[in-house]
């Protein structure tokens, strides 16, 4: 089935009007939703493609901070002061995805003269990063003594000679992108997910006149003309410009892949810094309702689509972390996340040596003129990334107006909403409350008047996050979800301790029904959650999440005839299972 | 002193089976366990793979079967014979035998079975009653499932405690009336009632409900945690009772071979240190699911990957592998062999039980159950295994 647009793609590409839309973004992560929301607050007519869904490459995997950059510190202090400032206006635009994450750096040494020597550097480190904190809210380091530090966290290692604190912001990564996408999509930009190009379409003489689609999920197709095409799929940024019969080499990055460990709660009051086996720098996180072991960064040729952390990645990152937290290895593992970072490419240097500035690839100068890449660049400086972007865009369709997303507010950053109400009103629980409100700021008392009207959707789906009925009815509603996994990514739903036995098959219920598939499509989708959790899980089993995992997998095989049980997941169809 | 006991270890489904059969040999049986397992935690199904799997596996015969339905009539809380439940998922299952709480399919095929809309937060009952109806067996047998509104919930908690503590509730007289009352009063057109996992925790208690509605009624599977564990528990108390099987609560810590006897040591509930000499021990101790084997990444321990937690001449594997000494020091890696590894893992055994390893004068070291590697992870095959163990060990 083609969805042809009001034009043909041939004609009057660069007068203006007579094409579809005035842009086109390729990818659905933190710089494309960036971009076609700036594009779409300056009055630009968008449209956005995304292959997979909203964050489901490097922005959804990242380790969920909004830092200020201080390894940058001594390299290349504009990255430093750059990130700052654009954390600082995060707050202010989506002051509800932020929380404060205070750091703890400890010190051990052999003598103690070496460990004085290590804390004046840090010290005198952080006295220079102290100057940008005040840009993002950011408290001032302390330095602490051996006791001070271990009385913070008593779980350290004993025999600290000291060690200093500095204040980073954490963010849930998938929410930041969902919110710049509906913002753009309320403004008019149109925004597909599960939703691959298929070709860059241009003319004979090389100008792109815009793209061609298909639908992963119903398998429509379509084309959209487009007077400009920005290149914005992260990692998958070559494979893209091949598709506009470009070489890879015109929009090269040198992908790198990193993986974190969740851990089923939070382990410390303070994230803790220290070093792995070869001197990278690695931590212990508390993040949202849960801790955070991060992160490797190796260079990646494998599959994009399927990012997995293995086993030994994994237990790189326990015995980094075990040097200074022993106890780390009695923790509860309940999932990993892969993703690949789209760092600049350069041939020779180590890959934590390896630049983390963007840079924008016009592809006129390989003979596509009016395609652009965005490469490189990391959640952090996301906004100022797209700013740039759009600014080049505007410049070139001879639009003036300036970039606003510094001072709108996203989706729900506009009002602040005490959890408490939402508690009174609808009867919630208060974590669900709390949680709710994280996720969408002021927007919760649409989720909240949605319970209202039908008592019913005050039903709890996910009682590990939780996550209700209504909030998983809002993500498919008004926020692009059309998957089990979709919805996970928007609400956390199944990503507890529990591996989402008890809520997988019941959203998939509810998708399959707001999304007009039956509810064996539904099952279907509960069950390639299910084993993409149960795959992403199994590099992580610790001992104390094993006896979990046996007794998930028997759950499981009772209530859908058959348990995705690893890296080969058996038949999508459960009933299948249960009636050989 | 009196003559040494058959020592059965765990007190799950294998276990029980195996204390019941040598009981039935009259030998004095001693059941040692520890905390509940994974029997506890089932979903009151009998059977959760297609059946010819754990059948021809276990390569049961006639008087097999027949030592398997005397024992199920003895729990009293189970059924045998192939038939059809429904899971809270929506999905409808085959199965071998199931908790008699469940409802059977079976002879509804072609009626009109309505779900009990309670209201309850876990209980979506007209979407699970639309997805039950596009289920294969329901087109098939052109079943109808509907949602049916009935007043069950006396205070608003009751919405969202969890599924054993409502079932709990309904073991109540004044509750159990009130809820036939409410579902007859809805009966209009309704051949049949499903419900969820809520008809009490005692094993009688739907029984009782059936006789005042009066249609079939029964439940859906349980989840983990729910009322199923909880019936088989009582029923399981109630039959070793009635069999004087001597119960001792600990953690077994070694079994070791003594000259043709066993001597079986543990840590009783105090933590006091314990043996008892033994004619002959049935391992019935588990699988990871039950804690009756380890798996552990944490390189500082002693033993790595799959271990089990106690000393006993056994060995542990994996698909035939034998554990231990490989080529990780943090165990087999999850993400390559799958996490399906968890249910294969166990001890290292012949199909008849005997841990494979043992010298010819180690008569009487049988295991069963979750706790032999490669074997269906499903109540039927621990209740076949069991019967099998406990019978050789009252033999010995």
């Amino acid at each position: 089935m083609e969805q042809g647009g009001p034009s043909s793609a041939r004609d009057g590409v660069d007068s203006v009007g007579s094409t579809d839309v005035d842009v086109i973004v390729i990818g659905g992560g933190v710089n494309g939703t960036g971009v076609a929301r700036d594009a779409a607050l300056r009055g630009l007519r968008v449209a956005l493609f995304e292959r997979h869904d909203l964050a489901f490459g490097a922005s959804g995997n990242s380790s969920g901070m909004i830092h200020g950059g201080p390894r940058y510190l001594t390299s290349n202090p504009d990255v430093t002061y750059s990130s700052c400032l654009d954390s600082g206006h995060i707050q202010r635009i989506a002051p509800h995805l932020l929380f404060r994450i205070p750091f703890l750096s400890p010190v051990y040494s052999s003598t103690e003269l070496l460990g004085e020597a290590t804390l004046a550097t840090y010290d005198a480190f952080f006295d220079v990063y102290d100057r940008y904190q005040p840009l993002k809210g950011g408290k001032p380091h302390v330095r602490l003594t051996g006791d001070e530090i271990s009385a913070l966290e008593p779980g350290l290692m004993p025999g600290a000679r000291g060690g200093v604190t500095f204040d980073e912001w954490g963010i849930d990564g998938a929410r930041l992108c969902v919110a710049n996408a509906v913002d753009a999509l309320e403004r008019g930009a149109e925004v597909r997910v599960h939703t691959t190009v298929t070709d860059v379409i241009r003319r004979e003489d090389g100008r792109v006149l815009g793209v061609r689609f298909r639908d992963r999920i119903d398998g429509t197709t379509g084309t959209r003309t487009a007077r400009l095409v920005v290149n914005a799929t992260g990692a998958w940024a070559p494979i893209t410009a091949a598709l506009g019969g470009l070489t890879s080499e015109a929009a090269r990055v040198r992908p790198g892949k990193g993986i974190h460990v969740f851990l089923d709660r939070r382990l410390t009051n303070y994230a803790v810094m220290t070093n792995a086996i070869d001197g990278r720098q690695v931590f212990l996180l508390p993040w949202q309702n849960m801790s955070v072991l991060g992160t490797t960064d190796d260079d990646y040729y494998g599959d994009l689509d399927r990012v997995v952390a293995t086993g030994d990645e994994v237990r790189y990152l326990f015995e980094a972390v075990a040097h200074v937290f022993p106890s780390i290895w009695q923790a509860r593992a309940i999932g990993t996340w892969g993703g690949v970072r789209p760092t600049l490419h350069a041939w020779g240097p180590n890959e934590d040596a390896l630049s983390r500035e963007h840079e924008i690839v016009d592809h006129a100068v390989h003979g596509a003129p009016g395609l652009y890449s965005m490469l490189g660049g990391k959640l952090a400086s996301y906004r100022q990334f797209s700013q740039e972007m759009t600014d080049v865009l505007v410049r070139r369709l001879r639009v003036q107006a300036g970039c606003r997303t510094h001072l709108t507010a996203l989706p729900g950053g506009d009002e602040a909403v005490d959890p408490m109400h939402l508690v009174v009103r609808g009867g919630m629980e208060a974590v669900t409350a709390t949680r709710l409100e994280y996720r969408h700021g002021g927007r919760s008392l649409r989720v909240l008047e949605r319970m209202l009207k039908d008592p019913r959707e005050a039903a709890v789906v996910c009682p590990c996050e939780p996550v209700t009925e209504a909030e998983v009815r809002y993500a498919v509603a008004h926020e692009l979800a059309r998957t089990v996994d979709d919805v996970s990514r928007r609400t956390r739903l199944g990503l507890g301790v529990c591996g989402g036995v008890r809520c997988a098959a019941r959203c998939g219920r509810i998708v399959a029904e707001m999304t007009e598939r039956s509810p064996r499509e539904g099952l279907a989708m509960a069950h390639g959650f299910l084993a993409g959790a149960a795959r992403r899980r199994a590099a992580a089993v610790s001992t104390d999440q094993a006896r979990q995992e046996a007794l998930t997998l028997a759950a499981l095989r009772a209530e859908l005839g058959s348990a995705p049980s690893g890296p080969d997941p058996r038949n999508d169809d459960p009933e299948q299972e249960a009636w050989r | 002193m009196a003559e040494a006991p058959v020592v059965v270890v765990g007190a799950g489904m294998a276990g029980t089976a195996a204390a019941w059969a040598a009981s039935r040999e009259k030998k004095r049986v001693v059941l040692l366990s520890d905390r509940a397992g994974a029997s506890s935690l089932y979903a009151g199904l009998l059977d959760f793979e297609p059946a010819e799997t754990s059948h021809s596996r276990a390569g049961r015969d006639g008087a097999g079967d027949a030592l398997l339905g005397a024992f199920v009539a003895a729990l009293g809380v189970l059924r045998l014979g192939r038939e059809h439940v429904a899971t809270s998922s929506g999905v409808v299952r085959a199965t071998l035998g199931a908790d008699r709480a469940l409802l059977d399919l079976t002879p509804l095929a072609g009626k009109r079975v309505a779900l009990a809309d309670v209201g309850r937060d876990d209980w979506d009952a007209p979407l699970i009653a639309r997805t039950l109806s596009a289920s294969s067996w329901a087109e098939r047998t052109r079943t109808t499932f509907l949602s049916v509104a009935v007043k069950a919930l006396r205070a608003g908690h009751e919405r969202r405690i969890p599924p054993y503590d409502f079932a709990l509730l309904h073991d109540d007289e004044l509750r159990q009336r009130s809820l036939a009352d409410a579902l007859k009063h809805a009966s209009e057109g309704v051949d049949a009632w499903l419900t969820g996992p809520w008809l009490g925790v005692a094993p009688d208690t739907a029984t009782v409900l059936r006789r005042l509605v009066p249609l079939p009624l029964g439940e859906t599977t349980s989840p983990l945690g729910g009322p199923a564990g909880a019936r088989f528990e009582s029923a399981r108390d109630r039959l070793l009772a009635s069999q004087a099987v001597e119960l001792v609560r600990g953690r077994l810590t070694a079994v070791r071979a003594l000259g043709g006897r066993w001597l079986v040591e543990l840590t009783d509930d105090d933590g006091k240190a314990d043996e008892i000499e033994a004619r002959s021990v049935v391992l019935a101790t588990g699988g990871v699911a039950a804690g009756g084997l380890l798996f552990t990444m944490d390189p500082g321990r002693p033993a790595r990957g799959f271990v089990l937690p106690f000393e006993a001449p056994v060995v542990v594997s994996l698909d035939g592998d034998v554990q231990g000494g490989g080529g990780s020091l943090y165990g087999p890696s999850l993400e390559t062999v799958g996490l399906g590894a968890l249910e294969r893992a166990g001890i290292h055994a012949d199909w008849s039980g005997r841990p494979r390893g043992l010298g010819s004068e180690e008569n009487g070291l049988l295991v069963a159950g979750d706790a032999v590697a490669g074997r269906p992870r499903t109540m039927l095959e621990a209740a076949v295994a069991g019967l099998a163990a406990g019978t050789v060990a009252a033999r010995v």
